[in-house]
């Protein structure tokens, strides 16, 4: 095959540009339109759909009960709810809760910025971590910290969410560093192996028998090799970090984007699940994108 | 080193017999309630003491060893080739196979599974037997677990595609399928073997969070993930309740200790 | 305004200095997210603890002597039979914001309750509401005709919290000790002292003594528990026992065990001849021999020593103890007896084979039981009636779901055999509990929406049910319930398991606490509550 890719020129080699942007936008476009219509129709014959603990409530009349179920009647078919809530999402209004009795709107902007924060500051800890115990272990072939990471990695990875919230807050400290904690181990996994396996090329091997020092050994022919998998690993691991901070958010009730999905869930409320699937998607996708525009398709691994 | 990776393996082996044959450690089956005794401390008829209903935290934990060590693996094992195979067909073959792929990946990394799991119970019988419920529980786990990988193993495999290595395969007359099976997977290992290493713990403490949606494994058969739970709200009787935190944290790091350091590249 | 608020302040300071403390800031945690700050609209714990810290009632109930208390009704009467009441309103009173109160408010409040489109749990508690009429006899009199008598009308007013027909600060404008002067989602409510409250202590001094009081937002017992020792928390409510233990070891001074609060669990047996269970199954839970052979297998004093701790006692029906005038004396919780349950099973046709018990046709006997997942209490509560049953050859299997999944199988779909869950009654009278007793009610759990009484029994608590709605005679109405309870005790629709202990803690920084067992327990007389002097000043 023999087509023509755009290319740039860059550190003297040549990169082709994984992938038309304008057609990775699009397949964006219609991969979150799929998911939300998915998430859509998930919750929507998930049982307990369209119920609320109400319907125990013993003083409720059947009249009132009655109102309670049909005050879902909108999104019982998901096609339909689907087309009018995008409707309504091009004029600016992205619907409205009923668990929680609010705009989603307001909901996302009071909660999104604790959830950047967290994750943010999670995902930085968490790569910070892993890059401090994998990169001695792979470059300067420390054994016994190569041993202490992983008892770390795996102690890490082994203690249940709740009980490091439990033990964060009675020493003080910050749901942020649970979020690290949660990610650490999976991260160190990935980067120590990924690290170790271009650490083993034959080119790097006849560097270090040439005496070369470990800082451009490390930045030169082992990162550099790498990257491709280093930011898809990136990429991955926002996702991730979301998905930690869900269930972080819910144990240490921080108010943000987790604990509402969380909350959505738990109370079926449609219209925040689809809202926060788009959102996901977009961000995950949009994230991966980046990383395949940065990934090159290389013509020689030295 | 090779001291400490053998030791490792040894205590594994020595968990794993003790999991699959508890007779020789306790007497006690793990469901029975000495209701008299409830919270009992450390003594020779219970060595690790009672829960809070009486029951031997011994045997529990050694018949929970026995499900988490066993399913939590294969879950584990499950995720990574499904990770495996996506992941590397998509990468290896691109054009619409890898878009559709990376669509499929990222549609598993943004829907809320939750709603699927939950449709899972209510589509099982009510009366489920427990090893089932286990079963079940954690082929669930290792069939949503994947995606994450599956997107490194495909960044490793779209490097290798256009490597010097698989060009010459090509040239030679090599299959697609024997390259990728031969030249480029085997390339990817360390990101598969980081994925089935780091997914266990994560799927046994997942098993515990399961139960909150009716999934988990079913009541009396214990499991890492339920002996696990009372622990979080951090209040214990008294240190042998910790027993299966401590347990689940010498099984993990020796589960990582026995991993061979060095990686061949071939 | 200024110098009205001069001279409070000043009142305030001037009471400080004579030892009774004023000011601090009260902080405890809700357990959710309050959904609505409307006082008509509350349905759910949350809010409903807002609004009894915030609204004005006409009638409160004392959570201590279980008494009706004039609150801004000075006084009323039960007028035309029983279908009505007029209140006399207390004079001078202004809410939150100085928007004067007057009869037009109550009369506003009444009409908007009674919208038939608002559906309001309060509003649905009267029965007939939506043909409410309103009258003024006086200017400071309100008159409320129902269609129908309502039983135990003054203590519903309890819950009706009354709105500004003319505050430009609607719903949000109090006559309560407290009005809600700030709400970050997902985090905190902080309620202020509505500066125009009408209550005074005997001294003469206006109330609430607590300047503000700050709701955290908080789910976590565990984390609640930290806050609290540490100090950043003045009191914890509705204590999980394993939590309070630990507590009277830490902080003995500060944990008190109330004794029998309104809450209690039950499990039952699917009886709907709907239900998509197997026939021999549905033979099964319409046995009475083998509800009441269950009922004897369990053993309760187990239950309530391993699972509570001692802090819950076996309930002997719908009502607990704790409510004294409703509680039927006679009955007692059923005996704990596997050998009476097995005697009973094979007077059913039962037989206990190889360990394994058999119907008449030789199916084993085996069924699940649905209960909420995450409840850890009722985890194990489940885990001990499944070694209970084992014991009489009975196989349970427990299946813990989503709160919205058994809402579904429960009310919905009708897909279960058994369900354990929890009975919480604020209302002390019985006939809050209507829509579960009557047979065409959709909370008559074991066999909702009957078009007739599928059994005798079931007629006869129709009927008394309906005769204790609409009879006057408190002595009378108890009558009627303590019958329908005794039949419920011989039948056994509902297996009542354990009545739970109200446990709370309270710091000892707070004082005048007198906590009660009934909701909302520690702050029942909020307004009263004060901090020691070295906390206000903080």
């Amino acid at each position: 095959m023999n087509r023509q890719m755009p290319t740039t020129e860059f550190d003297g080699r040549s990169l082709t540009v994984a992938a038309p942007i304008p057609r990775a936008l699009l397949r964006i476009a219609a991969t979150a339109l799929a998911g939300g219509l998915l998430s859509a129709a998930m919750v929507r014959f998930s049982p307990g759909f369209g119920l609320d603990e109400q319907q125990l409530d013993a003083r409720l009349s059947r009249e009132s009960q009655e109102a309670v179920l049909r005050s879902h009647d909108q999104e019982r078919n998901p096609l339909r709810f689907y087309a009018a809530w995008w409707k309504r999402v091009l004029a600016g209004d992205l619907g409205f809760s009923q668990s929680l009795n609010r705009p989603i709107r307001e909901l996302l902007a009071d909660r999104a910025p604790a959830t950047l924060d967290l994750t943010l500051w999670g995902m930085g800890g968490a790569w910070v971590l892993a890059m401090v115990f994998s990169v001695p272990v792979v470059v300067r072939r420390l054994r016994r910290l190569a041993a202490l990471s992983s008892v770390f990695s795996g102690m890490a990875a082994s203690l249940p969410a709740a009980g490091i919230a439990i033990l964060l807050f009675r020493l003080g400290g910050s749901a942020k560093w649970m979020i690290a904690l949660v990610l650490f181990p999976r991260l160190y996994q990935y980067l120590r192996n990924v690290l170790q396996q271009a650490s083993g090329m034959p080119h790097v091997l006849l560097a270090r028998a040439k005496g070369l020092r470990w800082q451009p050994l490390l930045w030169r022919h082992v990162l550099w090799p790498a990257r491709a998998q280093l930011i898809a690993l990136v990429a991955v691991s926002i996702n991730m970090a979301f998905g930690a901070a869900v269930a972080i958010e819910a144990i240490c009730d921080i108010p943000g984007l987790g604990q509402l999905a969380w909350k959505a869930a738990t109370a079926r409320d449609l219209p925040v699940l689809v809202v926060l699937t788009v959102m996901i998607a977009l961000v995950t996708q949009m994230s991966n994108l980046v990383a395949d525009l940065c990934t090159p398709a290389v013509r020689s691994q030295s | 080193m090779k001291a400490i990776r053998n030791l490792a393996g040894t205590l594994l082996l020595f968990l794993l017999l003790a999991a699959l044959y508890p007779s020789v450690l306790t007497r006690a089956p793990y469901d029975r309630q000495f209701r008299e005794l409830p919270d009992a401390p450390v003594s020779r008829q219970f060595p690790l003491g009672t829960d809070e209903l009486g029951r031997d935290r011994l045997s529990r934990l050694l018949y929970g060893t026995r499900v988490s060590l066993l399913a939590a693996p294969a879950a584990a094992l499950l995720s990574t080739i499904l990770a495996a195979l996506v992941g590397g067909l998509a990468g290896f073959l691109g054009g619409w196979f890898d878009r559709a792929a990376v669509a499929a990946i990222d549609l598993m990394l943004s829907l809320p599974w939750l709603f699927l799991l939950i449709m899972v119970r209510a589509t099982l019988p009510l009366n489920l037997p427990a090893l089932v419920s286990a079963l079940v529980t954690f082929g669930l786990i290792g069939l949503l677990g994947w995606a994450p990988a599956a997107r490194i193993v495909r960044a490793g495999c779209r490097t290798l595609r256009c490597s010097d290595l698989v060009v010459q395969a090509r040239a030679c007359g090599i299959r697609d399928g024997r390259v990728l099976v031969k030249h480029v997977l085997p390339n990817v290992r360390p990101i598969l073997a980081a994925q089935f290493r780091a997914s266990i713990p994560i799927y046994i403490l997942a098993e515990a969070n399961l139960g909150l949606l009716g999934l988990g494994v079913a009541d009396p058969l214990p499991s890492w993930g339920n002996l696990l739970r009372p622990l979080e709200s951090g209040l214990a009787p008294d240190w042998a309740a910790w027993a299966p935190l401590i347990l689940m944290l010498v099984v993990v790091s020796c589960f990582y200790l026995t991993q061979p350091s060095e990686v061949v590249v071939r | 305004m200024k110098r009205f608020r001069a001279l409070l302040t000043l009142a305030w300071s001037a009471a400080a200095a004579t030892g009774a403390p004023y000011g601090g800031e009260l902080r405890f945690c809700l357990y959710s997210e309050p959904k609505t700050f409307n006082p008509l609209l509350v349905a759910d714990t949350s809010s409903e603890a807002i609004r009894y810290m915030t609204a004005g009632v006409l009638i409160r109930v004392n959570r201590q002597t279980q008494e009706l208390e004039p609150e801004l009704a000075v006084s009323w009467r039960v007028v035309s039979e029983g279908r009505g009441m007029t209140f006399k309103l207390r004079q001078h009173v202004a809410f939150s914001d100085g928007t004067p109160f007057s009869a037009e408010d109550v009369a506003y409040t009444m009409r908007t309750l009674f919208d038939p489109h608002l559906h309001a749990p309060t509003a649905d508690s009267f029965r007939g509401g939506t043909g409410v009429k309103i009258d003024r006899p006086a200017a400071d009199e309100v008159t409320l005709t129902f269609p129908t008598p309502v039983a135990g009308m003054e203590r519903l007013f309890d819950q009706v919290g009354i709105l500004s027909n003319k505050s430009p600060k609607k719903e949000m404008a109090s006559l309560g000790p407290y009005y809600v002067a700030r709400y970050k989602p997902g985090s905190e409510v902080d309620l202020a002292r509505n500066p125009y409250y009408w209550k005074r202590d005997a001294q003469g001094l206006r109330l609430p003594r607590i300047d503000t009081v700050r709701l955290y937002i908080q789910q976590n017992r565990a984390l609640e528990l930290i806050r609290f020792e540490r100090g950043e928390l003045n009191l914890m409510s509705a204590v999980p026992p394993e939590i309070f233990d630990q507590l009277q070891a830490r902080m003995p001074a500060a944990v008190r065990d109330l004794g029998p609060s309104l809450e209690s669990e039950m499990m039952w047996f699917n009886q709907s001849p709907k239900a998509p269970l197997p026939a021999y199954k549905k033979q099964w839970f319409q046995s009475r021999e083998f509800r009441r052979a269950i009922s004897a297998a369990v053993n309760r004093e187990d239950l309530c020593r391993l699972v509570y701790r001692g802090h819950a006692r076996p309930a002997e029906g719908p009502i607990s103890p704790a409510n004294r005038f409703w509680f039927n004396a006679s009955l007692k919780p059923h005996r704990y007896d596997p050998k009476e349950a097995l005697d009973g099973l094979s007077q059913a046709g039962f037989r206990l084979r190889d360990g394994q018990l058999y119907d008449a046709q030789s199916h084993a006997v085996e069924f699940s039981i649905v209960t909420n997942a995450g409840n850890q209490a009722r985890e194990k509560l489940a885990q001990m009636i499944q070694q209970d049953l084992k014991r009489i050859g009975i196989r349970l299997n427990v299946v813990k779901l989503d709160y919205s999944a058994i809402i579904d199988r429960i009310s919905q779909s009708l897909d279960y055999e058994s369900c354990l869950l929890g009975l919480t009654n604020v209302d002390l009278d019985p006939d809050a509990q209507m829509n579960v007793w009557l047979s065409s009610a959709s909370n008559h759990q074991w066999n909702p929406n009957q078009s007739s009484p599928a059994t005798p029994w079931e007629a006869e608590i129709d009927r008394l049910m309906q005769a204790q709605g609409s009879e006057l005679n408190p002595a009378k109405r108890k009558a009627y319930f303590d019958r329908v309870q005794e039949i419920v005790s011989q039948e056994v629709p509902f297996l009542y398991l354990a009545t739970r202990n109200a446990l709370v803690a309270v710091s000892p920084s707070l004082q005048n606490a007198n906590p009660s067992v009934l909701w909302p327990h520690a702050v029942w007389n909020i307004e009263m509550l004060a901090l020691a002097p070295e906390v206000s000043k903080k």
